[in-house]
């Protein structure tokens, strides 16, 4: 045990966090999704260890995965938003 | 004037300024030229970040990729350098990659309309991770000694470093942007209230995305200036910086909500938080000691000027309720 042990943590529980889909600015998500999200990466990472793939990618491929998370996240709350509207005009 | 005096800024220029005479009489080999040159060395990567960090910070965003940035471009020199390309084509190319990760980040944020800190860490990560992909764990050292002399070298014979001169020309450029244009004055307003900017016909989207290309271009010159200072390029270079450029940030007055804080007291920031490390390790005071030094300093950074702010109100509350009872 030393005292560094877990020294750059805080990148892959943000990671996981996001990636299980809840916001960061607060107001949404669950804890199943977060638990979701951090087995999604670490499946992800050992997938790629599996498939022989060059370790340096990783970090790479993990940072795309975060980005896309949160362009999904976007995406779904603009259309939540969009059939709201619709709903709303029809009322 | 009195109201200047009591700002947080002009406290945080006054405290630094103490540090460094006091530390110049207390401590051995503190006020010599060699040490000023080391500091100043010390300095440059996070007071080069801080500014465009200052400017996207008082809009009430954040960019959490710069250091990754520096990482990128630094692993990239390597293998340019290795590739046999020229230096004089690297560095503005290794500048220019740095602006393209930017636009990266402001086509995120402004143009999809993201948060920022969580797109800024998904990028933290991936650049970091593309770092590593072009250079892996090895590092390139064979740089030109006219390149990697000149960024730790002296002017002359003198004690003024040559890097204290894009230092000072950076500062003074951004200083003026911030404080005396227009285009300052609107940062203040985005960070203030964005919506009521946006009605005032600033363009608030365009400006926060010009923000992050600056932030991602000076990011990557602190890449070039950080490998030739220890003419080496490494995926790991500047690992963290950007946790010590926002902490310098908020200790010089910029509040992390947006719409406050100036270019000098996050000048002064930055050189109270490298003199005091330096000071102390001089001092023989161990790293991870001055990593308890850096981060109580974050907390109160935060903690105090809340305190004077409730003390002033409370204050002023109770001498409107005098003067009411009279």
């Amino acid at each position: 045990v030393d005292a560094s042990a877990g020294t750059g943590y805080e990148l892959n529980v943000v990671a996981a966090v996001v990636v299980g889909g809840v916001a960061v600015f607060g107001g949404s998500g669950t804890v199943w999704g977060a638990g979701l999200g951090a087995l999604l990466l670490t499946v992800i990472s050992s997938a790629l260890a599996v498939l022989d793939i060059n370790q340096f990618w990783q970090q790479a491929i993990v940072g795309a995965l975060i980005i896309l998370a949160i362009c999904a996240d976007r995406l779904v709350a603009v259309r939540i938003a969009r059939s709201l509207r619709k709903w709303d005009a029809r009322a | 004037v009195l109201k200047k005096l009591g700002s947080w800024d002009a406290i945080i220029i006054v405290l630094t300024l103490i540090v460094l005479v006091v530390a110049s009489f207390t401590v051995d080999n503190f006020g010599t030229s060699r040490n000023f040159t080391f500091l100043v060395l010390d300095l440059m990567p996070i007071i080069l970040v801080a500014l465009p960090m200052t400017f996207i910070i008082i809009t009430g965003e954040i960019d959490l990729s710069v250091a990754s940035i520096l990482g990128l471009t630094s692993s990239l020199m390597g293998w340019f350098w290795n590739h046999d390309m020229s230096i004089q084509t690297i560095i503005p190319l290794c500048v220019l990659i740095g602006a393209v990760a930017g636009v990266l980040n402001g086509f995120l944020i402004t143009g999809l309309g993201l948060p920022s800190l969580a797109v800024t860490i998904g990028t933290l990560a991936l650049y970091r991770g593309l770092a590593l992909v072009v250079l892996g764990d090895s590092a390139v050292a064979d740089f030109p000694y006219n390149f990697t002399g000149w960024v730790t070298g002296t002017l002359g014979d003198g004690s003024i470093p040559n890097v204290l001169i894009p230092i000072i020309a950076l500062a003074v450029v951004f200083g003026i942007v911030l404080h005396a244009t227009p285009v300052g004055r609107s940062l203040y307003a985005i960070g203030a209230n964005a919506q009521a900017a946006h009605f005032s016909g600033i363009r608030v989207a365009r400006t926060k995305f010009w923000l992050y290309v600056v932030s991602g271009a000076v990011s990557g010159l602190v890449g070039v200036l950080w490998t030739l200072r220890y003419s080496s390029a490494r995926a790991d270079n500047g690992a963290g910086l950007e946790l010590a450029v926002v902490a310098a940030v908020l200790l010089g007055g910029v509040s992390i909500f947006g719409g406050k804080g100036s270019l000098p007291g996050v000048l002064a920031g930055v050189v109270l938080l490298t003199a005091l490390q330096n000071a102390l390790r001089l001092e023989d005071v161990s790293g991870q000691a001055l990593n308890i030094v850096t981060g109580a300093l974050l907390v109160l950074s935060v903690l105090l000027p809340n305190i004077v702010t409730t003390v002033r109100g409370n204050w002023q509350r109770r001498r409107l309720r005098q003067s009411a009872a009279q």
